[in-house]
């Protein structure tokens, strides 16, 4: 029976226990012969364009959302739900009894409450994305600042991840705040990432550009930089979880600025750095000046993290020269 | 009591034991601000003790477990685990196959053994048919009506389609979905598939984005590809997606003022968008466009402020 896509049908079958057919609701048919690819059989009742096919697949889509505590509804609150999920996954007091083979009360003198386990577990999960900046160690950072800025953006986004120094949480915590976007830890765990990025990075950020002979073009914050580049870096992270690089890079070549190796959130970096940037008399620089900036030959406000460059300073320079920085 | 960055041995009286054995070892780590339930300090039961430490180390092995989630393995390991059948196992306990059409819908069995009468057949469908929800049309709305948008400056531009592209989903309610099927399961054959469907889909966007860049008196600065332009623009709005699912703000935007260029409430992506455009486009002679000139940009002419 031949179905028109874009044709709304309804769908009508024998429930067990019947005798006759019942409606059981509509579908707007869709073109899924690229989607329902495993199928029998490719056309007719039981192909992809059959509205009871398409039903299935619709219903079998709620139902998971619902099982996975992402769909919202007034008689059960986001904590609930949460609940839910994780004492079908981890679960509370049989976590430890059954799982682990321990006295129940090694929970109950923790967290007695279900409710409380399965927030401070979230929390501890999601932990995983607070970039531990004191891996980088001070020899690193002395060779990274007599870089250019395309050499520096390159490694430093290229090895971003290892610095959150917990690999093996970093794709539960991308579940987690995927599944739960407005349960509170996970509310709490973004608000708190963006604070600390910006405590780490606010002021190294701008001692960073100016190291470069660099500013902010007005009417820019850089807050917005960190967050664009922030953006990237994470899509650039979910990326390369599927192990496969992406097309749209294919016209990428040996001669583009940074080269081909060039990782996909630094790339965007520098351009956005091109367009957010400017030298210290206004004027902007092209994205092969931006790669081959390098850093500023006297009154560097990062000189200080330079060993030989620091030999006899004291705290006093190195205070005055972020206050310079910072004024700038 | 208990240092930082300690390794410490966790031993425990395991149920029908009359001695203590060895669990494993933890790294202390500083959980003050994250285990908020219970009281801080130094006590046995309290964040920086190891045994709590283990408890919350050893439930995140099991979820990992139980969602699939388990390390990829290395070359070298015998008796590799079958990614697929562990998918399927999740899938199982959340979805079903034949049980689902009986106990679920209430059908006959029939109805799904004349369909997909392999389970894993079933799942890899169900993840294809889920993610197709989150393919947009934004591209299509524009082309059909190519005259409406290019009356916009590009700051207006930019804005409208970032904020449609939102509401372009054909099945928005599957948005967090199919966002989490990603996360879990990024290696996954029909994910994989997906992820290409949705660059192949851009990247045959390519020439027309070029042509609307072209009606601006625009083009792509030498050594910048219109590919990597797309993958920005598709980064910073799924990122945003994720954030507007939180239904929180972003602290980072706290300095954006009235006199910003687009204004305090131009949406986040678009603002990250047009900064990478100034970064990316010359105008016609080759020269940069300052990031307010090309807010105002307009199709067709040229702002009184660039020369």
């Amino acid at each position: 029976m031949p179905w028109q896509v874009g044709e709304q049908v309804e769908v009508a079958a024998r429930v067990r226990g019947a005798d006759h057919e019942i409606a059981l609701g509509t579908v707007t048919v869709e073109d899924l012969t690229a989607v329902a690819t495993n199928l029998s059989a490719r056309d007719g009742a039981n192909g992809p364009q059959a509205p009871m096919t398409q039903w299935i697949l619709q219903r079998a889509a709620v139902h998971m959302s619902e099982h996975l505590g992402q769909a919202e509804r007034d008689d059960e609150p986001i904590e609930q739900r949460v609940q839910r999920v994780l004492s079908a996954v981890v679960g509370h007091e049989p976590f430890v009894t059954n799982t682990l083979g321990l006295s129940v009360h090694n929970m109950r003198r923790r967290w007695p409450v279900a409710g409380d386990w399965y927030a401070d577990l979230v929390r501890y999960v999601l932990r995983a994305r607070h970039v531990a900046l004191d891996t980088v160690s001070k020899e690193q950072v002395a060779r990274l600042i007599t870089l250019t800025i395309g050499e520096f953006i390159g490694e430093a986004l290229a090895t971003h991840k290892g610095r959150y120094g917990r690999d093996h949480l970093f794709d539960l915590a991308e579940t987690l705040r995927a599944l739960w976007p407005t349960y509170p830890p996970v509310q709490d765990a973004v608000a708190r990432d963006e604070a600390a990025m910006m405590a780490a990075w606010g002021d190294i950020g701008l001692l960073a550009f100016a190291h470069f002979g660099l500013r902010l073009r007005p009417g820019v914050t850089l807050g917005e930089v960190f967050w664009g580049i922030s953006a990237m870096v994470s899509a650039q992270e979910r990326r390369l979880r599927t192990d496969q690089p992406s097309t749209l890079f294919d016209d990428v070549t040996e001669d583009s600025p940074g080269g081909p190796e060039m990782p996909y959130a630094a790339r965007l970096a520098m351009i956005v750095f091109t367009g957010a940037l400017e030298d210290l008399d206004g004027k902007g620089l092209t994205i092969e000046e931006m790669y081959a900036r390098k850093p500023v030959a006297e009154g560097s406000p990062l000189a200080w993290l330079i060993p030989d460059a620091d030999a006899g300073a004291d705290t006093a320079d190195t205070d005055d020269a972020r206050a310079d920085a910072g004024d700038g | 009591m208990w240092r930082i960055g300690d390794e410490v041995e966790v031993r425990a009286q395991v149920r029908g034991q009359a001695d203590e054995d060895l669990l494993g070892t933890v790294v202390i780590e500083d959980l003050d601000g994250i285990v908020q339930h219970l009281p801080p300090g130094d006590g046995a039961n309290g964040p920086r003790s190891p045994m709590t430490q283990f408890l919350l180390q050893s439930a995140v092995s099991e979820m990992r477990k139980r969602l699939a989630q388990a390390p990829t393995p290395t070359l070298d390991q015998q008796d590799e685990p079958d990614r697929d059948a562990a998918v399927a196992r999740v899938m199982s306990t959340l979805v079903g196959h034949e049980p689902f059409v009986t106990n679920t819908l209430g059908l006959s069995v029939h109805q799904m053994r004349r369909r997909w009468p392999v389970a894993s057949d079933w799942y890899a469908d169900l993840v294809r048919y889920v993610l197709r929800g989150t393919r947009s049309d934004i591209g299509d709305r524009i082309r059909s009506d190519e005259d409406k948008w290019l009356a916009l400056d590009l700051g207006e531009f930019m804005s409208l389609a970032v904020t449609l592209r939102w509401s372009s989903y054909r099945h928005p309610e599957l948005l967090g979905l199919a966002q989490t099927i990603r996360s879990l399961w990024p290696a996954y054959e029909p994910v994989i598939d997906a992820t290409h469907d949705g660059e192949a889909g851009m990247a045959r966007w390519g020439p027309f984005i070029t042509h609307l860049l072209s009606q601006f008196g625009l083009r792509l600065r030498p050594g910048v590809s219109i590919g990597e332009i797309l993958w920005s623009f598709d980064a910073l709005a799924s990122t945003e997606e994720q954030r507007a699912r939180s239904r929180s703000e972003s602290i980072l935007f706290a300095e954006v003022s009235e006199a910003a260029p687009g204004g305090r409430d131009y949406p986040y992506p678009a603002r990250a968008v047009m900064l990478i455009l100034a970064g990316a486009l010359v105008d016609e002679d080759g020269q940069p466009v300052p990031l307010d000139e090309l807010y105002r940009r307009r199709a067709g002419s040229r702002p009184a402020q660039s020369s």
